[in-house]
Formats: structure tokens, C-alpha cells, sequence
């Protein structure tokens, strides 16, 4: 909770004035009262005394000079009540052998008071008793006197108490008041020039009057501002200049930038113009590849047609001859090869005219359109395209093959281009792993090159492995990368994992390597299966 | 030694009187009457009367009871002993509305006292001596 100092001085001050006119109005007063009181009946005892003195001497010198004096006093009392004497009467038994007093009261003043000799000071009245002993009589003065006087004269003491201590409790408040003021008053000036120098206005100054420690305080205030003033201005300055020097910096720095920046739009340009190049040759490569096995595929049946012709020409000149000779049944037996040799001819020139109505096929719907495919089929079209394709380079190459298609495969939607590259790639990759290895292996080294597909849940899995080289750890990461690759200029472009990947990406699935150097490596496309 | 001896022979003279038991009343001119009859003159002094018919105060004036005209003044006078008188007037003087006798040691004093105090009556034993003052009668008579 905030108290302000204000209102703690006003707490102490109301405090202290409280706690004096409290004294004042209690403690002064009760004293006074019973300082009154007692002097009051001290009063009333010497009078009685004094009564009792003059009756003594009147009763035993017949003066009755002071009990009038002293009677007169007393009655011109208002407060007084009565005045009794009593008197002691001493009662002897018959033998005179004890006696008895009797205490009653011989005269009242006034006359008309009823006198009841149990009386004792109470709060309304104050009873003085004084002995008298004479040879004459025996006795005593009561005096009895109201204590309303004094009463009023307490009454008065309170309220003369009440007024002083509302008076004194007024001028204290009053005091505390201007004192809380011209504390606070200050301080708060202070506080609020501290604000705004908080808040960064250094312009402010505290004005102070008081000479005691807060004007002090006001005086150290403002040099205090005064020093911040200047060594704000100072850094100011220091600061424009540091930003000034910033700014022509900038300038130089920003001229810089543009000009690297223009720099590498150019060298980013040409980059992209290469990496365009690249994708192409890398595209060119794998169709090469691809040529070399189609156009295998195509010489095998024209080598049939070919040969088989040349034969049917012989066999033709033959039949000549043995037409000349007129030996039918040589010329039956020559029919029949040549009919044989034409079957086979047109067998093998329709294997042909499959082989391209095929290729064309392909090129035709290489704008990339999905269609119902069949893996298996797919998988051993480019396995033996990649084989011969490879073989049509180097004609020692040889490796043991072995496929394993999953026969329960339903068709899938693919682009089988696409895919056929990946395949192809894969395969081509795996042939380059197992001729590298065979250079380092031992004679006994077998190439193999294995091929699998199986079905599962909701996908299917095409598995490429080999017995090679294998993938280095270190190099794990980077094989899917564009451009990477370990293989000589000329030999690979470091494209081809990469196009895979988005291939098999773009399809929903992915791409994924397991690999042991010179042990092998094994890579699996998942596809969806639909 | 002249002024020793004179009061001393009014004392003597004084208790010649005494022994006669004669007692006289004697009066300021002013105020007090000339004549009582013995009970008035018993009222009077028991303090029945606060003013004489004149206006003027009442004075009492007694011998104190230690002398001999003190004591017959109670036995002729009041008919009572002097502690009965002396309590009568204490209670009569408390009571506050007459004052009380004065009372003297000597008879010149006392005549003094009467001759210069108006509305003043005292008992003596003797003549009346003195200016301002004169003989009240008791039932006619000078003395009692
Ligand atoms: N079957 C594999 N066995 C060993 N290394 C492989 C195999 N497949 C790919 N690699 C490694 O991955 C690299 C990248 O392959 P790829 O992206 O097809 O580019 P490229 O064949 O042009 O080098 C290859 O250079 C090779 O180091
Ligand atoms: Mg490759």
C-alpha cells in the first residue's frame, strides 16, 4: 500500500496532538477534579475544626466570639447543608460500675434539616466531622456540604479541558497540516521532475525555498539534471556523428551490395542455365542408354529376317534347279523350307514392328499422363532395355541377373516413363557398382543384379540390389543431392538419384537406400497402391 | 504600684457587693428601655429579642460565670446552672439569630462595654458609673 509522506506526517502529528488532547482531556481534568475535591474537603474539615474550636472556647470561657465567626463563615457557604453539634451523653449503670454513650444531636443549623447522625461523604455531599471536648460536654460538629459546587467547578475544568484540547488538537492539525505541506509539497515537486526526467524531458527543474535537507536535496536534484543534460547532449552529439559515419557507411556498403548482388544474379543465371544443360545431358544419357537397347532389341529379329531371307534366296536358286530338273519331290521339300524361313521371317519382322510400335508408344505418350501399368512388366522391360543398353557398350560386361515379381501386383496409375527412368537409373547405377567392384574383387567375384516387387497393405515396393561397391557412410546424405555423384566427368552427371526422388515423390511415394560398402546396396520405391 | 491597687480595691469593693446579692441592670441610652419585669428581663437574656422596639440591635453583656456575679446572675436570673446557660447559648448561637452575650472578667469592662455599645443591656453589681448609660428597672426596682 502507497502512503504518501504527507500523510504519514499527517498520521504522526494527528497521532501526537490525539494523544495530548486525550491527556488533556482526561488526565488533566480527573487530576484537577480531584485536586479540587481534596482541597474541597480539607476545606470543609478546617471549618468544622474551626466550629468546633469556637464552641470549645465558648463552652469553657463563655467566648462565643469565634463560634460566631465561625458559624457566620460557614453559612455564608451556599453549598453548605447543615451544621449539627452533637452530643455525648454518658449513662451509668445503676451501680455506677459502666457506662454507656449516647451520641445526639443537641442543635441543626437550619433548624429545619432533618439530621441523620448515620451520615457519611458520599457523592452529593461531604461530611466533616470535629470533635469537642470540654469539662462542660462532650461531642461534635458535623459539617455537611453539597458538593454541587464543586462539582460545577470540575464541570468547568472539563469544559475549559475540552476547549484547550480542541484548541490545542485544532492548532496541532493545523500545524501538521502546513508542516505535511511543506514537506510533501517539495518532495512531490521533486518527484515529479524526476518523472520527467524519467521520461527524458531534462529541462526540468525543481524550485526550492526551503532551507533544510529537501531543499538541499532539490538544489542536488537539479545539478544532478543539469550533469545528465550535458552528458545526454554529449552522447547526442557522439551519437549523430557515429550516425552520420553509419549513414555514409551504408551508402558505400549498399552500393556494394547491389553490385554483388547484380554479380550473383548473373553467376545464379548462368548457374541455371547450366543446371538446365545438365538435366538436359543427363536426359540425353539416359535415352542413349535406352537407344543402345532398343536398338538391340530391334537387330535381333532384323539379323532373323535378314538371315532367314538370304536362305530363302538360296533355297529359291535351288528350286530353280530342281524345277529345271523336274524333281518334284525335292522341289515339295523346297517349298516347304521356304514357307518354313517366311514364317519365320514374318514372325520376327512382326517382332520388330513391335519392338518400335512400342517405342513409339512410349514417345507418344511421353507427356507424363498417368495410366494404369503394370510393374512386373515395366520392371523387366527396363531391366533388359538397361542390360543391353550396357552390353552395347561394352561387350564384356556380364552379370547374373535375378528377378522375383510379386504375381498378385494389380496395375497401378503411374506415368511409366517416369517411372521406367527411375527403374532404369537404378539399375544402371547398380550395373556401374558391380563393374567397380569386379575391379577390386577377386576372380571368384560374381556380379548380381537382383529385382523384386511385392504388394503390400496399400502399397507396393520395387527392390534394386546389388553386390558392389556399396555407399560409403559419409556419403549416404548427399547421394539424393543434384549434381552429386563420385563417378568421372563423362561418366555421370549426379542427376539421376536426384530426378528419381522427385519422380517417385511426385507419384506419392518414396525413395529410400540401404547400403554396406563392398558389400552391396539395395534401394526400395515405395508406390501407392492405386 | 497606684495602678495595681486600685482595680485591685474595686475587686474587693466588687465582692462586697456580691456578697450582698445585689444585682443591677444597666442599659445603653439607646435603644434599651428603661424598665422590665424580671421574666422579660430572663427572656431577653436567653435571646428572645433581637431588637429593640427602636430598631436598635440587642447587645447582651455578662460577668462570666467564674466570677460571683456570673454565678448569681445564672442562679438569680436564668434559675439554672451556668453549664446550662452556657450550653443554651451555644446552641442559640449556633442557631445564629441573636448574638450571644459577651462576657467580661470585670465589671468596669463590662460598663464600658454597655456605655459605648448602642442597644447594649448588662448585669452588673454596682451603680451605673458611666456616660451613654443608665439603671434599667427590674419590677420597679434597681436591683435584683
Ligand atoms: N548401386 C549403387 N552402388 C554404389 N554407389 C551408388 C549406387 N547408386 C548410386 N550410387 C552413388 O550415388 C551417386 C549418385 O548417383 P546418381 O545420382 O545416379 O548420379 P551418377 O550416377 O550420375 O553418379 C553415384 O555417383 C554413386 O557414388
Ligand atoms: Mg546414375
Amino acid at each position: 500500500m502507497f502512503i504518501g509522506v504527507k500523510t504519514k506526517i499527517l498520521l504522526t502529528v494527528f497521532a501526537i496532538v490525539l494523544l495530548f488532547t486525550i491527556f488533556s482531556l482526561l488526565y488533566f481534568p480527573s487530576i484537577q477534579g480531584r485536586t479540587l475535591l481534596t482541597n474541597y474537603k480539607s476545606e470543609v474539615q478546617n471549618q468544622a475544626k474551626t466550629i468546633a474550636l469556637g464552641a470549645t472556647i465558648a463552652l469553657s470561657e463563655q467566648n462565643f466570639k469565634g463560634l460566631q465567626t465561625a458559624m457566620d463563615f460557614v453559612k455564608e457557604n451556599d453549598e453548605l447543608r447543615f451544621v449539627t453539634l452533637m452530643q455525648n451523653d454518658t449513662t451509668w449503670t445503676a451501680d455506677s460500675s459502666r457506662f454507656t454513650i449516647a451520641t445526639s444531636p443537641m442543635v441543626t443549623f437550619p433548624e429545619t434539616y432533618k439530621m441523620d447522625d448515620k451520615i457519611a461523604t458520599s457523592d452529593s455531599i461531604i461530611v466533616m466531622r470535629a470533635p469537642i471536648q470540654t469539662a462542660l460536654m462532650n461531642g461534635e460538629i458535623i459539617l455537611g456540604v453539597s458538593t454541587q459546587s464543586i462539582k460545577a467547578k470540575q464541570r468547568k475544568v472539563r469544559t475549559t479541558a475540552l476547549l484547550i484540547s480542541g484548541a490545542i488538537f485544532l492548532l496541532g492539525m493545523l500545524i501538521g497540516l502546513w508542516l505535511s505541506r511543506s514537506i510533501s509539497h517539495p518532495v512531490k515537486a521533486l518527484r515529479t521532475a524526476a518523472r520527467k526526467v524519467g521520461e527524458g524531458d531534462l529541462t526540468s527543474e525543481v524550485k526550492s525555498h526551503s532551507k533544510d535537507e529537501i531543499g538541499e536535496l532539490a538544489i542536488a536534484f537539479n545539478n544532478m539534471v543539469k550533469d545528465i543534460k550535458n552528458l545526454s547532449d554529449l552522447t547526442l552529439k557522439q551519437e549523430k556523428e557515429k550516425q552520420e559515419m553509419l549513414a555514409s557507411q551504408n551508402e558505400a556498403l549498399e552500393k556494394q551490395v547491389a553490385e554483388r548482388t547484380k554479380e550473383l544474379k548473373t553467376s545464379l543465371d548462368h548457374l541455371k542455365a547450366t543446371q538446365a544443360q545438365l538435366v538436359q545431358s543427363e536426359k540425353m544419357a539416359s535415352l542413349g542408354e535406352l537407344t543402345a537397347g532398343i536398338a538391340h532389341e530391334i537387330q535381333n529379329p532384323l539379323n532373323f529376317v535378314n538371315n532367314f531371307s538370304e536362305i530363302n534366296t538360296e533355297l529359291l536358286d535351288e528350286l530353280k534347279t530342281a524345277i529345271d530338273a523336274n524333281d518334284s519331290a525335292e522341289i515339295k521339300d523346297l517349298i516347304q523350307d521356304i514357307k518354313d524361313n517366311e514364317t519365320k521371317i514374318v514372325l520376327h519382322g512382326k517382332r520388330a514392328d513391335g519392338i518400335v510400335k512400342g517405342m513409339l508408344q512410349h514417345s507418344r505418350s511421353s507427356a507424363g499422363q498417368k495410366e494404369p501399368s503394370d510393374i512386373n512388366a515395366l520392371c523387366d522391360e527396363y531391366l533388359r532395355l538397361a542390360y543391353h543398353g550396357l552390353r552395347a557398350k561394352d561387350k564384356s560386361f556380364n552379370v547374373k541377373m535375378e528377378t522375383d515379381y510379386d504375381n498378385t501386383l494389380e496395375k497401378i496409375n503411374i506415368v511409366p516413363q517416369e517411372i521406367g527412368r527411375v527403374i532404369l537409373n537404378i539399375i544402371n547405377n547398380a550395373f556401374y557398382a558391380v563393374s567397380e567392384m569386379k575391379k577390386l574383387a577377386a576372380d571368384s567375384y560374381q556380379p548380381l543384379v537382383s529385382i523384386k516387387t511385392r504388394k503390400l497393405n496399400d502399397k507396393i515396393e520395387i527392390h534394386v540390389a546389388d553386390n558392389g561397391d556399396g555407399i560409403p557412410d559419409a556419403i549416404k546424405e548427399k547421394i539424393f543431392q543434384p549434381f552429386f555423384t563420385t563417378k568421372p566427368t563423362g561418366s555421370g552427371t549426379g542427376l539421376g538419384l536426384s530426378l528419381s526422388y522427385d519422380i517417385i515423390k511426385a507419384h506419392g511415394g518414396s525413395l529410400h537406400v540401404k547400403s554396406e560398402e563392398r558389400k552391396g546396396t539395395e534401394f526400395t520405391i515405395l508406390l501407392p497402391n492405386s | 504600684m497606684k495602678k495595681l491597687i486600685l482595680p485591685l480595691l474595686l475587686c474587693c469593693s466588687l465582692a462586697v457587693f456580691a456578697q450582698n446579692g445585689a444585682l443591677t441592670v444597666i442599659g445603653n441610652s439607646n435603644g434599651v428601655p428603661s424598665s422590665f419585669t424580671k421574666a422579660g428581663l430572663k427572656s431577653v437574656f436567653m435571646g428572645n429579642t433581637a431588637n429593640w422596639p427602636n430598631g436598635t440591635k440587642v447587645k447582651l453583656a455578662l460577668m462570666k460565670f467564674t466570677t460571683t456575679e456570673g454565678q448569681q446572675t445564672c442562679s438569680k436570673l436564668f434559675g439554672m446552672s451556668s453549664g446550662d446557660v452556657t450550653k443554651h447559648w451555644l446552641m442559640t448561637s449556633m442557631k445564629g439569630r441573636v448574638d450571644a452575650p459577651v462576657f467580661f472578667t470585670s465589671a468596669d469592662a463590662l460598663q464600658q462595654f454597655v456605655a459605648r455599645t448602642p442597644g447594649a443591656i448588662g448585669i452588673v453589681a454596682g451603680a451605673v458609673t458611666l456616660k451613654n448609660s443608665k439603671t434599667v428597672l427590674v419590677d420597679g426596682r434597681n436591683s435584683f
